[in-house]
């Protein structure tokens, strides 16, 4: 094999080298810089009062954890004992806790809480995912942080942990309640 | 072979020149940007702070989102010209210009940048 | 049902894929002429499958299923039709079907083209493809798959990126990638070369219809990329040398190389080995162009949503495939290498410069655009590369190619005296750098030396084109009737280079940009035209509400020009778009954007003047065209 036929080969590894480098980067900072824009406008019941009408003044004076689940999301099982944990721990002068339930049946949705508890404040009824699909939801759980004015200030897609908690939402809450 | 040098030797000139940091705004604070020269930066636009001022020019603040800490250094920027349609306030934005003081930075061009939920194509 | 049933359609395909990689090897390792033959009814039944799965999704799109995750994601009912699908190439998955099953149609067309070539040499191409959409298939199936469901479905679709509901759309990409994945056809074929010991096969020939036709799909694609952006983007630009425009212009350049040195390759034999590294460099540019897009490592207004799972794979893809043809190519390249050397003033010596040097200008662009993420990986500082940076680099390297041009077919294939060479072409010299430096001074004095430089260049190419035309039917006009297709290909080709050139030239030098602020009556003095703004006003379209600008183009003259641009917002999402408005002068382009509100009821606008933008256009158009008759030509000669 002539060396200068491997030339070829070897730049080519360089430059995947410097691709898989690059997939383990933050391009220009996305992750630190939030992509924050204001919640979308919504009117919607909630799973204990289906008839009720709850629209976005809802976040309004308060921060707010919003945190998208559903009964037959087992990481959201996983996750819910956190939420029911938190509820009784961090001070609840400062934000509330909303749950989105999404893609539930009714029935499906209260039977849950029942047998697991119920730590949300409000627990917004979104059959049909519509409004998750407004915030971007994917697939759950996914928790949001929302200030007193409706902005959406942090997203956290999949189950959120104690130690991620701790590190990211509950300083954030901390802060923004600050501000009023 | 000759083509290579060539080459080479243009591209080093030629970034040289042509290389911006990028910084977002809490760095440019700390006086890590130098001032006098082209740079980058990105962060979000601040609520409530776009003003209108003669003509085509205007004035907005970019913050940092995250801590506390970053939010206090906001830059000012001015910029005279056409905003681009997906410039809002509270939302991601990057600009590119002169930096004239650790807290003023001469805009030649702002790029709002998409929302990640908005894909566009090539 | 309709989307488990595409979705089975395609672990199908991928079921054959596989087969096809692996009988036609066991053919050819075992010289069984029906195991071989099997990868024509294989490559048949996948591109049966493919097609059945993507006009399954055109369906679900066209009938508002949002049971399917991803027409919820890209669709609207409201969506005018043709735009439900074009959002089918909207976002990843559904594009990345776009792009396998284009692959597909390549592929049925080698079933067809492949019947004159010997049996052992298309199995192994065969394999090559059969591997190459296994990689991809996988690929679609397991992070990209397009027929996801999401139950319940909701009740409304998330509405295309208004960006993107323009026509532009339905056609850029499917021509983009029917380029990209064309180029597949050559990278199997120097496999199957470089796989095989002592062979005598004309495949330089063979190769050269797939390169041509794929380069005329490209060229035609990133044009049609550049003019929408152009359209859409309201800034009144067509290339800011953007991570994933320059993606693209690197396979094209690189295609450009190819295309001359399988001319050398096939009519002399010569520069062989130098042949089948570009084939293998192209392709491979082309999966690092796609990989570019689809991973987020660079920010784009074109890249797609980050997502670094997604990456992983692609590159992965990309190193063992790419990775393992060049340690092919390593061993085996050695029988194609002549060391006995080009002359260098002779046809094959220009031609062979000509493509080295586009080769380092396409290397260069590769660095510029992936310098941030090389400096970030060293430094760990984020910066960026500016534009001015390719400009500077770029053109003084392809300056000479283009001088190249009418060199090549002129000279005589071996050596050639100084004397002979300057006596031919001394004459066309001087009228080029004639007319590029005087006929600008004749229009408006005294002007800039790259406008003369880019203008000489052009001309140069035109008049020696013409020069080499005349030659060959020696000055007799029934003669022309009796030119090849390929000659042709070639005159259109390199006169569309030449027009491509100096409306560069011209536009980069005489455009005018204004960001203005104006009230309905004002008028404004641009390029020696006067625009005048009649009036506003609002009105509703499908899908959005718009502020609709009035401006008269001349008003004075008698045939006076209107051009309507709007500020649309879009109900769905709430996102502001901008459609411009352009109207003709001749061969240029009156561009206006419109702005916002500045108060009362000034508004602000962006008003273009582009001088000769046409030629941008029509030069392209020129290319293609070029590449497409070369392309049919050399098979009517073959056969």
């Amino acid at each position: 094999m002539k060396m200068r036929f491997l030339g070829p080969f070897f730049i080519f590894i360089l430059l995947v080298g410097l691709l898989y480098k690059g997939l383990n980067h933050d391009p220009a900072g996305t992750q630190k810089v939030l992509l924050d824009r204001p919640s979308p406008i919504f009117e919607i019941g909630t799973v204990f009062e289906p008839q009720k009408r709850v629209t976005e003044a809802l976040w309004q004076g308060k921060v707010s954890v919003l945190n998208v689940w559903a009964s037959w999301c087992s990481v959201c099982e996983a996750e819910h004992t956190l939420w029911v944990d938190l509820a009784k721990t961090q001070d609840r002068s400062r934000w509330q806790l909303v749950g989105l339930n999404y893609h539930d049946p009714l029935e499906n949705a209260r039977h849950f809480l029942s047998i697991h508890g119920n730590p949300y404040g409000v627990n917004l009824f979104d059959e049909h995912g519509t409004l998750g699909m407004e915030y971007g939801v994917y697939a759950t759980p996914e928790t949001f942080v929302i200030d007193q004015k409706g902005v959406i200030r942090y997203r956290h897609p999949g189950g959120l942990t104690k130690p991620e908690w701790d590190r990211d939402v509950w300083p954030l809450i901390q802060q923004l309640s600050q501000k009023e | 072979m000759l083509a290579s040098m060539a080459a080479a030797y243009l591209v080093v000139i030629a970034l040289r020149e042509n290389v911006h940091f990028f910084f977002n705004p809490l760095e440019v604070a700390n006086a890590k940007g130098a001032i006098g020269t082209q740079i980058r930066v990105g962060g979000m636009v601040q609520e409530g702070s776009l003003m209108r001022k003669e003509g085509l020019t205007v004035e907005f603040l970019i913050r940092d989102g995250k801590t506390l800490e970053e939010a206090k250094h906001a830059i000012k920027v001015q910029y005279t010209g056409l905003l681009p349609d997906l410039f809002r306030e509270g939302q991601g934005i990057v600009v590119s210009g002169i930096l004239q003081s650790p807290t003023f930075l001469m805009a030649e061009e702002v790029l709002a940048k998409h929302d990640e939920n908005y894909r566009p194509k090539e | 049902m309709l989307p488990e049933i595409g979705l089975f359609c395609l672990i199908l395909a991928l079921c054959l894929a596989v087969l096809q990689c692996a009988l036609p090897l066991w053919g050819v390792l075992q010289h069984h002429p029906r195991w071989m033959q099997v990868a024509r009814p294989l490559a048949i039944g996948q591109g049966f499958l493919i097609s059945l799965a993507f006009f399954l999704l055109c369906y679900l799109f066209s009938v508002d299923d949002f049971s399917v995750l991803y027409v919820a994601e890209q669709s609207h009912s409201a969506l005018p039709f043709i735009y439900k699908i074009g959002a089918l190439w909207g976002g990843h998955s559904g594009s990345w079907l776009l792009w396998v099953w284009l692959l597909s149609l390549w592929t049925l067309v080698f079933t067809q083209g492949s019947r004159t070539l010997p049996r052992v040499f298309t199995a192994r191409v065969w394999v090559v493809l059969g591997v190459i959409n296994v990689g991809f298939l996988l690929f679609l199936l397991s992070v990209s798959n397009p027929f996801l469901r999401i139950l319940p479905a909701p009740l409304e679709g998330r509405d295309l990126n208004p960006l993107l509901q323009d026509m532009g759309l339905m056609i850029h990409p499917p021509l983009l990638y029917l380029g990209y994945v064309g180029f597949a056809m050559p990278f199997a074929f120097a496999l199957s070369v470089l796989w095989a010991k002592d062979i005598d096969y004309p495949w330089a020939k063979w190769m050269r219809p797939w390169v041509l036709s794929a380069f005329a799909c490209l060229t035609i694609g990133i044009a049609l990329g550049s003019w929408w952006a152009y359209h859409e983007l309201g800034w009144g630009g067509w290339w800011f040398w953007d991570p994933v425009e320059n993606a693209s212009l690197i396979p094209w350049l690189l295609s450009i190389a190819l295309i001359h040195a399988l001319m050398m390759s096939d009519k002399r034999a010569l520069a062989l080995a130098w042949s089948l590294l570009l084939a293998i460099m192209v392709f491979a540019m082309s999966l690092v162009a796609s990989f570019l897009v689809r991973s987020g490592i660079l920010i784009s207004v074109h890249s797609f949503a980050n997502d670094p799972g997604r990456g992983v794979f692609l590159l992965a893809f990309i190193f063992l495939l790419i990775g393992g043809t060049l340690l092919l190519y390593a061993y085996r390249a050695k029988q194609w290498y002549s060391p006995k050397g080009l002359v260098f003033f002779s046809r094959e010596g220009m031609m062979f410069l000509g493509s080295a040097l586009l080769v380092v200008a396409a290397m260069t662009i590769l660095l510029g655009t992936l310098f941030p993420l090389l400096y970030e990986a060293m430094f760990n500082d984020k910066i960026s590369v500016g534009f001015p940076y390719f400009n500077k680099v770029f053109v003084p390297l392809i300056v000479p190619v283009l001088w190249l041009i009418p060199l090549g077919p002129v000279m005589r294939w071996g050596e050639n005296t100084t004397a002979m060479v300057w006596r031919s072409f001394r004459v066309l010299l001087l009228l080029s750098v004639g007319l590029g430096f005087g006929i600008p001074y004749l229009i408006q004095g005294p002007t800039h030396w790259q406008v003369s430089l880019g203008l000489s260049t052009g001309f140069w190419i035109i008049l020696g084109t013409l020069k080499h035309f005349t030659h060959k039917t020696a000055y007799k006009i029934a003669a022309i009737k009796h030119l090849s297709l390929g000659a042709w290909g070639m005159l259109w080709a390199h006169m569309g280079t030449a027009i491509l050139v100096m409306g560069i030239t011209v536009l980069s030098h005489y455009s005018i940009d204004k960001d203005v602020y104006m009230r309905p009556g004002q008028s404004l003095l641009i390029g020696q035209h006067n625009l005048l703004f009649e009036k506003l006003s609002v009105l509703e379209g499908p899908n959005y509400i718009a502020h609709q600008a009035h401006f008269l183009l001349d008003p004075a003259l008698k045939v006076s020009t209107d051009l309507w641009p709007e500020k649309r917002i879009y109900i769905a999402s709430a996102s502001r778009m901008t459609e411009a408005a352009i109207a003709s002068i001749g061969f240029g382009d009156i561009y206006i954007a419109m702005g916002s509100l500045i108060k009362d009821d000034y508004w602000s606008f962006r008003i273009c003047y582009k001088p000769f933008m046409h030629g941008v256009w029509m030069g392209a158009g020129m290319l293609m065209v070029g590449g497409f008759l070369s392309s049919i030509g050399r098979r009517r000669r073959v056969s």
